[in-house]
């Protein structure tokens, strides 16, 4: 992050007296043009009670214009308050997650030495291609007379049938079995919990799973569900955990129902589903294609198309209300994601964008939305800094930075790597972004591609999980606030 | 039977109904149908129609059907409310027999769409159905009334608190919250402590504890169907289903007093035949084993293990002849190897179960007491005792099912120490099955009393009909049984602080059963069962041990050992021959001996066998339809019939021959073999003891009248070796077929008692029947004690350490020390 300097552009600002007539607290300073800056506003305890992107008014002359109130739209109480601001936002890969920051599907190639009979792969593999030919691993062995055969993690070779100038080239999950990866959420401690969402049925199950992995990106925590995995979680979409509850929820992962799986999150064991079909769907709690879920107040889960529940009562038995006022808020959205006010969500539209609900205790309605100029399913909230975290699913994937400012919402940045292609989804903890880029990814406009076993094209897609490291600038004291 | 129904609207709407009727206690609830059963037509002004009615015809106010004949072919009709409006019907109905004719009327009001009506119930086990017009809850009602009745001025007044009795009951979440609440009152009413929840209705559930149902049982993991994908795929196949069961929201209602988590239903393999079909996809989990436990390559005829195969070159179907006769060894190791693996899978999800209930007293599968008893598992190899003991399953489950016909000879006593022998005394349980039709009042209480006396601790009253009925029984609660019930639960409230917990008194006569038996001719149950009995009826308390006790050096503890078979593993029988060296006394029945790769064993020097198998034994109860091959006999009164099969023995020059055969040949031997001695019989003792007395009694096994003529005299022959041991029969008592069995706890003790005669003389048959039961006086040592009482029967005196009591069938007798 580049220096810079700050210049107080107007200690006359430093109001709290009786002209700024609303009681707004309008914050001035110079940096430099054409730049992102943030101002932190801290109370006495240093504790952030609002993190606000400046508005470049002029040339390297920027406002914030605080109305002295937290991300709730309460009014803070009286006393001293803080200004930092810190410029930029950046994002680098977190090399000690995976493998150099990544894990998912890579490829290795190897000429094969003298004497040399076997290839050591960690991780599951996928398909050996040698000669321009590609062979796909069907469980122990690799398709055809290959001259490989698969045997614990490593690829024996026939060397009457390879020669040392053969290239071959080894396709393969790292670090274990991570096919279009979906949806994540983390635990408190760190560790992660991968939501696959299996191209076909696999294993005998459902072609959903969910894994808990350690933070690390490396390993399993065997000592979770059955060898640190869940099976058979159907086509699920969204995972949730909520350490309050011991719980981590699944919407749609209740193959027959499409019920949100409700499971114990200490042992992965199944717990009950929410929601579901009922009556053929005729029921006013049935809950279709859930594919979206969010934790509200007290006990409250929202969930898909979207009906409010009682996430602590199976089935039917916690059904509380639906949405239904707003036209909107019938379209399913494909994720949604707590905000920092407690009424409220956010939820994102088929390709429409992002809207912020608020439940206001017998309805749900949009109070406000973000058209996006690109496809997004998957966002992410840093409650914190009321900032949003949006995937774009074009070919070209970004992150798109948004600020919510409570009444609407901005786009602020866009992260962006050319490593990356289409992203379905982003989960940032602790100032890590976990980017989820599918399998089955997109078609040249972000097309969302869910009918997965009856897709006409190729599936594309990365089909990895990365790690960044979300970096504010250093924040500077600018001044202090005292609000009467 | 004729049914008839006349039905008046009394609605201000116009009405018509459909018909149908049912025939178990599952709908009888009023709340499931059976869809199978065809409907019987409508109700209309014209009478019964077997279309419906155009609205025409439907009954307007005041109107009514007319007499509506009907087949009456169910016992529960119901009446379903086609109209619209709410029920504002009389409903009057007409049912008779040969022996009834009665007529009802009914109010049908504000009731639900359906209204259903109780025809004819059993009110007494094996007797006709009486005709009865109550609806679902008057005859409920009206069924605890009778328990209350009944047990009011019953001396018993405790239930069980420490011994689970439990069944089980199927409803659904949408049934009438009140019609459960009652039927679970009924069983409280009649003492049950324990439910088994198999979670089919959270309302249920939920209703279970309301009521304060001391326990419950749950259904655990089961390992079925077995396939051979390999241990860790299975296992992992386990734990997922463990996963999304085990810990559910609907289990953690009664969770925290689960006494017993029931495996698999029954385990079953599938045949050893198919195995051998699986070939190649089973050769790599055979050379993983053989591996393991250093099969000699030289023995199964291969080079090297990779060139097993378990379908050899040129071997035609059915494969498993084949390779008994051409590779005895590899036939052997194959069976070992499919045990190994399907035991393997059996424990793992006993070992999986046990993670979610860490405290439950029993998680198993149950275990296939029918197939054993009866062969059913012939052929299948199953190696229980690698199940249960060896695989640290906790507990065992059993279901000893009474319609085999000789039950009342103490067959359930073998089922209960058969089992105890696989969890060596740990934690036993038993469904107790309560089929009507088969004397189930008397037959059920002997039961529990005979399991009980070998350690069972939870009970399980199971339907087939007896307790509610279900589609293959189209039987009905039946009064006298449950009532039966309630008197069992009381008299074992006051045995419990005796019973639970105790131990047995120490047996040293043990009969031996083999794996290697199992493998090679599993018919000969019939003769372990058969010897069984001989000392049962003789009161000697006995151990059934395994190959693998043997192994283990259980053998110190036994001064006498039985071995009713052929086939044991040379191993084993190099341990026992060692055995009776030191002074063990050894019987072989059967006079053959032959080790797992079917090669002859050399008892004694000098002994030569020739055996003549003219048939299998089949059923104990069919021992009449046997030829008789031969007679074995001693100068006097002692004559054993020969069946099924016979050896002819060249014996050794030092032995002493007991028995001859017709032809005056030796049929039964006895020698010294250093410090032991060993006895051989040509013969089978246990199944010529039964065929004796089924030659005796004639006994009419399609009426159930049961012979127990039993010959003590044969009985005295075969228990010689014991005899001359010096043991003691059980408690002192030598009265013919009355048999003890006393159980340890502390400074309690209890003796269960039991007379096979039912106080009846010796030659007559015995109906098993309360009304036919006589009373036994009998003397029993009871050793020192403080107090002595009987639960059943009286103490009519006492003198020094013995006691006379009188009772009925069988008694708990309760001692302080």
């Amino acid at each position: 992050m580049k220096k810079f300097l700050l210049t107080i552009f107007c200690l006359g600002v430093i109001c709290l007296q009786p002209v700024c007539a609303e009681k707004k607290f309008p914050i001035f300073f110079v940096g430099d043009p054409d730049s992102i800056y943030w101002v932190i506003i801290r109370d006495n305890s240093r504790k952030t009670v609002k993190f606000i992107p400046a508005v470049e008014q002029e040339k390297g002359k920027y406002i914030v214009v605080w109305d002295g109130t937290d991300y709730a739209g309460k009014n803070v109480v009286s006393g001293k308050y803080f200004v930092f601001i810190s410029k930029g936002i950046e994002w680098t890969l977190d090399k000690s997650f995976g493998m150099n920051g990544r894990i998912g599907i890579f490829f290795k190639d190897f000429y094969l030495e003298a004497g040399v009979d076997h290839l050591g792969i960690q991780g599951e593999i996928i398909s050996v291609s040698v000669k321009g030919v590609r062979y796909e691993n069907t469980g122990d062995k690799i398709q055809g007379e290959t001259g490989f055969i698969i045997s614990d993690g490593k690829i024996k070779i026939s060397r009457a049938r390879i020669s040392d100038r053969d290239a071959v080239r080894v396709v393969y999950y790292y670090p274990f079995f991570l096919e279009n990866p979906w949806d994540l959420a983390i635990a408190p401690d760190g560790d992660i919990f991968v939501l696959l969402r299996m191209l076909e049925l696999k294993k005998g199950m459902y072609p959903g799973l969910l894994i808990k992995m350690k933070k690390d990106g490396r390993s399993k925590d065997i000592n979770f569900g059955v060898d640190g995995e869940v099976p058979g979680v159907n086509r699920a979409h969204q995972v949730l955990v909520v350490p309050q509850d011991n719980r981590i929820y699944i919407a749609g992962s209740e193959y027959g129902t499409y019920g949100t799986g409700s499971y114990k999150l200490d042992s992965g064991a199944y717990w009950f589903y929410i929601g579901g079909h009922k009556d053929g769907g005729r029921h006013p709690a049935t809950t279709w294609w859930p594919t979206g879920i969010c934790i509200g107040e007290g006990n409250k889960i929202y969930i898909g198309d979207l009906k409010i529940y009682d996430r602590t009562k199976p089935m039917l038995e916690g059904y509380l209300y639906s949405a239904n006022t707003d036209p909107y808020v019938i379209r399913p959205g494909p994720s949604m994601e707590k905000s920092s006010a407690p009424d409220c969500f956010y939820r994102t539209g088929w390709n429409t964008g992002i809207s912020k609900m608020r439940d206001t205790g017998s309805d749900v309605i949009e109070i406000y939305s973000l058209k996006l100029p690109f496809k997004t399913i998957g966002i992410s909230c840093d409650a914190k800094r009321s900032l949003i975290f949006a995937a774009s699913r074009m070919p070209e994937g970004f992150v798109s930075v948004i600020y919510d400012d409570g009444k609407s919402m901005r786009e602020i940045t866009q992260l962006k790597d050319p490593e990356l292609g289409g992203i379905h989804t982003v989960r940032i903890f602790n100032d890590d972004l976990y980017v989820i880029e599918d399998g089955v990814s997109y078609t040249e406009d972000g097309y969302c591609a869910e009918e997965i076993n009856k897709q006409p094209w190729t599936p594309k897609g990365k089909n990895r999980i990365s790690r960044y490291r979300i970096n504010f600038g250093k924040e500077v004291f600018l001044q202090v606030l005292e609000k009467k | 039977m004729v049914l008839e129904v006349k039905i008046k609207n009394l609605s201000d709407n116009f009405a018509t109904f459909s018909f149908k009727v049912s025939r178990c206690m599952a709908d009888f609830n009023g709340y499931k149908n059976w869809d199978f059963l065809p409907l019987l037509g409508y109700a209309s002004k014209n009478g019964l129609s077997a279309e419906k009615p155009s609205k025409e015809l439907w009954l307007a106010k005041n109107e009514d059907s007319g007499w509506m004949k009907m087949p009456a072919y169910g016992k529960v009709l119901h009446i379903y409310n086609e109209s619209e409006s709410s029920p504002f019907y009389e409903v009057e109905i007409r049912v008779r027999n040969k022996t009834q004719d009665i007529s009802h009327l009914f109010l049908w009001k504000d009731k639900p769409q359906t209204f259903h009506v109780y025809l004819y119930y059993f009110p007494e086990s094996a007797k006709p159905p009486r005709l009865i017009l109550k609806t679902a809850d008057e005859f409920l009602e009206e069924t605890i009334q009778y328990i209350r009745s009944e047990m009011k001025d019953f001396p018993l007044k405790k239930n069980p608190k420490l011994i689970p009795f439990s069944t089980d009951f199927s409803c659904k979440d949408e049934d009438d919250p009140e019609w459960i609440k009652k039927n679970l009152l009924l069983l409280k009413e009649i003492g049950l402590n324990c439910f088994f929840d198999t979670e089919n209705s959270l309302l249920l559930s939920q209703l279970v504890k309301d009521m304060g149902f001391l326990y419950v049982d749950h259904w655990g993991l089961s390992s079925w169907p077995l396939t051979y994908d390999g241990f860790e795929r299975k296992r992992k196949e386990y734990a997922i289903t463990a996963l999304r069961s085990l810990d559910t929201y609907y289990r953690r209602i009664n969770r925290d007093n689960v006494k017993v988590l029931h495996g698999d239903d029954e385990i079953s393999s599938g045949s050893f035949e198919d195995f051998i079909l699986l070939d190649s996809q089973v050769q790599p989990l055979v050379v993983s084993y053989f591996r393991k436990m250093n099969v000699l390559v030289s023995d199964i005829g291969v080079k090297s293990y990779e060139d097993v195969r378990l379908i050899p070159e040129g071997a035609k179907p059915p494969y498993k002849d084949f390779l008994k006769k051409e590779n005895p060894a590899l036939f052997y190791w194959l069976n070992k190897a499919r045990m190994e693996y399907m035991t393997d899978l059996i424990a793992e999800t006993g070992k999986i179960t046990q993670r979610y209930y860490s405290d439950a007293f029993i998680i198993s599968p149950n275990w296939p007491a029918a197939g054993v008893l009866g062969g059913g598992y012939d052929n299948h190899g199953w190696d229980f005792w690698l199940a249960y003991r060896k695989k640290g399953l906790n507990g065992i489950y059993g279901e000893p099912t009474p319609w085999y016909n000789f039950y009342l000879q103490g067959i359930f006593s073998w089922y209960a120490d058969m089992m105890r022998s696989h969890v060596k005394n740990g934690p036993m349980g038993a469904y107790i099955t309560t089929a009507r039709g088969s004397y189930p009042c008397f037959l059920n209480h002997f039961q529990v009393y005979e399991l009980a006396a070998r350690g069972m601790e939870h009970f399980h009253w199971y339907s087939y009909g007896g307790m509610w009925g279900n589609e293959n029984y189209a039987n009905e609660i039946v009064r006298d049984l449950l009532r039966e019930f309630a008197i069992v639960h009381r008299e074992f409230a006051e045995a419990e602080d005796y019973l639970y917990g105790s131990k047995p008194e120490k047996a040293e006569v043990a009969i031996l059963w083999t794996p290697a038996q199992e493998m090679w001719d599993p018919s000969l149950h019939q003769e372990l069962i058969a010897l069984y009995l001989i000392l049962l009826h003789s009161n000697y308390n006995v151990d059934i041990i395994s190959s693998y006790d043997v192994d283990d050096g259980i053998l110190k503890n036994y001064r006498v050992l039985y071995m009713p078979f052929s086939y044991v593993e040379r191993k084993t029988f190099n341990m026992i021959k060692a055995w009776v060296e030191k002074g063990g006394k050894l019987v072989v029945d059967g006079g053959l001996l032959k080790d797992e790769y079917d090669r002859g064993i050399e008892i004694l020097e000098g002994y030569r066998v020739s055996l003549k198998k003219t048939s299998d034994i089949g059923s104990l109860a069919h021992l009449l339809r046997h030829n008789l091959i031969d007679e074995a006999t001693d100068d006097s009164s002692i004559r054993f019939p020969v069946i099924s099969q016979k050896a002819e023995l060249r014996i050794p020059s030092d032995a002493r021959v007991l028995l001859r055969y017709k032809d005056g040949s030796p049929a039964a031997f006895e020698v010294t073999a250093k410090k032991g001695r060993i006895m051989v019989t040509g013969f089978l003792l246990g199944v010529a003891y039964q065929r004796d007395e089924e030659e005796k009694d004639r006994p009419d096994w399609a009426r159930l009248n049961v012979g127990h003529n039993f010959s003590s005299v044969l009985r005295d022959f075969a228990t010689k070796f014991v005899n001359e041991s010096g043991i003691k029969r059980v408690c002192g008592i030598e009265k013919d077929m009355v048999v003890a069995r006393k159980r340890i706890k502390g400074s309690k003790q209890i003796i269960a008692v039991f007379d096979y005669h039912f106080g009846k003389s010796q030659e007559e048959l015995v109906y098993p029947e309360w009304e036919h039961i006589g009373e036994t006086v009998v003397k029993i040592d009871v050793g020192k004690a403080r107090s002595v009482r009987s639960v059943r029967g009286n103490v009519i005196k006492r003198e020094g350490s013995d006691i006379w009591v009188k009772f009925r069938g069988m008694d708990f007798i309760l001692i302080d020390r």
